[in-house]
C-alpha cells in the first residue's frame, strides 16, 4: 500500500464492514444451533417459503412492468416524461407503515377506488388478502427493477436498437431480438433486487395483512414479529437468523449475476 | 440528387440543429466538423433515429420523413460499430437477412472480399478494431441499402486499418450500388477524393463544396490541417504560395519548420496565431503579405 489515502480510508472501511458484520455475526450466533434448528418447526420455514413465492410474482409483476416502462421513457424526455419518472423513486422514501396506510385508503372496498373495483369484482375485500400483500410488495419494491432494467436499456442497449432498424429489422424485431436478450441480466437484477425488497418488506404489511386469509399464512418479517411479540426474544432471534441465511444466499447471487454495478441501490 | 434536406430543424436537450439546405449526390460525400457540432445528429436524422421538429428529408425525389428508419435503405454505422455482442460474426453479419430484406449473395461476396470467414464464429469482443471495423462496413452492406452513414466508424483505429477500409469503399460502392456519407474529423480520410465535403458548425451546415478550392469560410478552412488562413484588419484571408513575401525591415516575426514536402511557418499577426504550408523557402526574417494576392473568405 504505497498510496497514503489507502492508509487514511483503510479505518473507515473496517469500522463501517464492523458496523454492519457484528450485528449479524451477532444474530447468527445469538442461539445455538440445536436451537436453531428446533426453530425450523416453529413455522418459520413455511413462512419463508411463502414469502419468497410470494416475493417472486411480485418481482416478475414488477419486471412485467418495468420493460414497456423502459421502452417509453427511453424515447420520451419531455418534461412531463420526466415529472412522470420522478414517482417512480416515490415508495422508496415513504416510511413502509405509511405505505400500509396509502394503500388501505385506496383500495379498502369502501373506498373509492376500492369501491370501484368491488363493482367489477364480485365480493372483493382487500385488507388481510394475498391481493394487498402483493400490490403493497409491488407498491414498494418495483422501483428497483423499473430503475435497473430502465437505466440499462437507455444507457447501454437503446443505440444497439437503433442501428438494428437501419439494418432494415423492424421495431418490433429489433426489441425483441436484440434488447431484450441483452437486457437478460438487467432483468436478473431487476427480478433478485425487487425480490429482496419484498422480503425486507414488514411495517406495510403489518397495517394490510397480519394474516392473510384464508390459510392465516404470514409473510416471515410478520412471523418473526408476532413470535417477538408472543414468544420473546429467543425465537425471534432464531428465525431472524434462518432468514438472513437465506438473505446472504440472496446477495450472494445478485452479486454473482450482477457483476460491479450489482449494488446501485 | 441522392438526397435533399431543407428547413430541418431538430432540439435535443439544449442542443438544436437546423440545416437550411443540403443537396447530397450519389457517391462519396464527407462531413466535417468540431465535436458537437451535429453531425451524429444529421446522421440520425438522415438514417430515422431521430425524427425532426419540422423539415424535409428527400431521398432520389422522394419524402422520406414519414418512413421508419427500417423502410429507408439507410444504414448507419456509428463511431463505436454497435456490433451485436450477444452473438457471433456470422449473425450479426447475416441479422438482416435472417429478419429482414439483406441479400444473401452480398453476404457470400463480401465475406471473400474482407476476409471474413475465419471470424465468423467469433464474438465481438474477441474481434480486432480493425477486424471489427470490416465486420461492421460488410454488415451495413449486406442489408443492402442506398446510403450508408459512417459516423467516423474508423477513428479509433489505427491509421492502416483506416486506411484499409476507406481505399476499398469506392470499389464496394460501385459494386453493390450504395452512396456514403462519411463523418470525420480527420482530413486524411479525403485522401482517396470525394463528391462532396459539407462542414458543420454549431449545429448548422457552414457550407459544401466539391472541391477543397471551392472553400469560402473560415471555420471550414479551419477543420482542415493547414488552413491557411489569416486575419487581417478583420478580415479573413485565404493564403497561397504567392500570398506572402519576406523581408529584413517590415512585416510579421514567424517561425519555421521544414519537411521533405514543405515548409510550416507560424505566423503572429494581433495577438493570434496562424499556422501556414507552403512550398516557398523563407528568405527573410520577417513575413509581409500582400492583399491583392489574397482570397477573400466569409467568417
Amino acid at each position: 500500500m504505497k498510496n497514503r489515502l489507502l492508509y487514511i480510508f483503510f479505518p473507515f472501511i473496517i469500522v463501517y464492514l464492523l458496523f454492519l458484520g457484528l450485528p449479524l455475526v451477532r444474530m447468527l450466533t445469538f442461539n445455538s444451533l440445536g436451537y436453531l434448528i428446533s426453530d425450523t418447526s416453529s413455522g418459520i420455514l413455511a413462512s419463508i417459503y411463502y414469502t419468497y413465492i410470494i416475493a417472486l410474482a411480485v418481482a416478475l409483476i414488477a419486471v412485467l412492468f418495468s420493460i414497456p416502462y423502459a421502452f417509453i421513457f427511453a424515447r420520451k424526455r419531455s418534461l412531463g416524461y420526466r415529472l412522470a419518472d420522478s414517482i417512480i423513486e416515490v415508495p422508496i422514501m415513504i416510511p413502509s407503515t405509511v405505505v400500509g396506510v396509502m394503500m388501505l385508503i385506496t383500495f379498502e372496498p369502501q373506498m373509492p377506488v376500492g369501491h370501484f373495483i368491488g363493482m367489477i369484482v364480485p365480493e372483493y375485500t382487500f385488507s388481510d388478502s394475498l391481493l394487498a400483500v402483493i400490490l403493497t410488495l409491488l407498491f414498494v419494491s418495483s422501483a428497483y427493477s423499473i430503475r435497473i432494467i430502465g437505466a440499462s436499456y437507455r444507457r447501454e442497449i437503446l443505440q444497439y436498437e437503433e442501428v438494428a432498424t437501419t439494418l432494415g429489422i423492424d421495431e418490433m424485431k429489433s426489441f425483441f431480438l436484440v434488447s431484450l436478450p441483452m437486457l437478460t441480466k438487467s432483468i436478473v437484477r431487476g427480478v433478485i433486487l425487487s425480490w429482496a425488497r419484498a422480503i425486507s418488506a414488514v411495517g406495510s404489511i403489518l397495517i394490510v395483512a397480519y394474516y392473510i386469509y384464508p390459510g392465516f399464512q404470514q409473510i416471515a418479517g410478520v412471523f418473526i414479529y408476532s413470535q417477538f411479540l408472543g414468544s420473546g426474544l429467543p425465537p425471534a432471534a432464531a428465525s431472524s437468523a434462518i432468514l438472513i441465511i437465506t438473505g446472504i444466499i440472496v446477495l450472494a447471487l445478485l452479486r454473482i449475476f450482477g457483476g460491479k454495478d450489482a449494488f446501485i441501490y | 440528387m441522392l438526397l435533399s434536406i431543407e428547413d430541418l430543424s431538430f432540439t435535443l436537450g439544449k442542443f438544436k440543429i437546423s440545416v437550411e439546405n443540403l443537396d447530397i449526390p450519389s457517391g462519396r460525400n464527407f462531413v466535417m466538423g468540431r465535436n458537437g457540432s451535429g453531425k451524429t445528429t444529421l446522421m440520425k436524422l438522415i438514417s430515422g433515429i431521430f425524427t425532426p421538429t419540422e423539415g424535409r428529408i428527400e431521398m432520389n425525389g422522394e419524402s422520406v420523413i414519414e418512413k421508419p428508419s427500417w423502410e429507408r435503405k439507410i444504414s448507419y454505422i456509428p463511431q463505436d460499430l454497435l456490433l451485436f455482442p450477444n452473438m457471433n460474426v456470422e449473425k450479426n453479419l447475416r441479422f438482416s437477412i435472417d429478419h429482414g430484406s439483406g441479400n444473401d449473395g452480398i453476404y457470400r461476396q463480401l465475406i471473400s472480399e474482407l476476409d471474413l470467414k475465419g471470424l465468423l464464429d467469433r464474438k465481438p469482443t474477441e474481434l480486432s478494431g480493425g477486424q471489427a471495423q470490416r465486420v461492421a462496413v460488410a454488415r451495413a452492406i449486406i442489408s443492402d441499402p442506398d446510403i450508408v452513414l459512417m459516423d467516423e466508424p474508423l477513428s479509433m483505429q489505427d491509421q492502416a486499418s483506416r486506411l484499409s477500409i476507406l481505399s476499398r469503399l469506392r470499389e464496394l460502392m460501385e459494386k453493390y450500388s450504395f452512396s456514403i456519407i462519411y463523418v470525420t474529423h480527420d482530413q486524411t480520410d479525403l485522401d482517396f477524393g470525394f463528391d462532396t465535403l459539407t462542414f458543420m458548425n454549431d449545429g448548422q451546415v457552414v457550407e459544401s463544396v466539391k472541391s477543397m478550392n471551392e472553400i469560402s469560410h473560415v471555420s471550414s478552412r479551419s477543420m482542415l490541417r493547414f488552413g491557411n488562413t489569416i486575419m487581417l484588419n478583420g478580415e479573413y484571408y485565404e493564403v497561397n504560395d504567392e500570398s506572402f513575401s519576406f523581408s529584413e525591415r517590415n512585416g510579421y516575426l514567424f517561425r519555421h519548420w521544414e519537411n521533405q514536402e514543405y515548409h510550416v511557418y507560424l505566423v503572429r499577426i494581433d495577438q493570434n496565431e496562424y499556422f501556414l504550408r507552403s512550398y516557398r523557402l523563407p528568405d527573410g526574417n520577417l513575413i509581409n503579405f500582400h492583399l491583392d494576392r489574397m482570397k477573400k473568405m466569409e467568417p
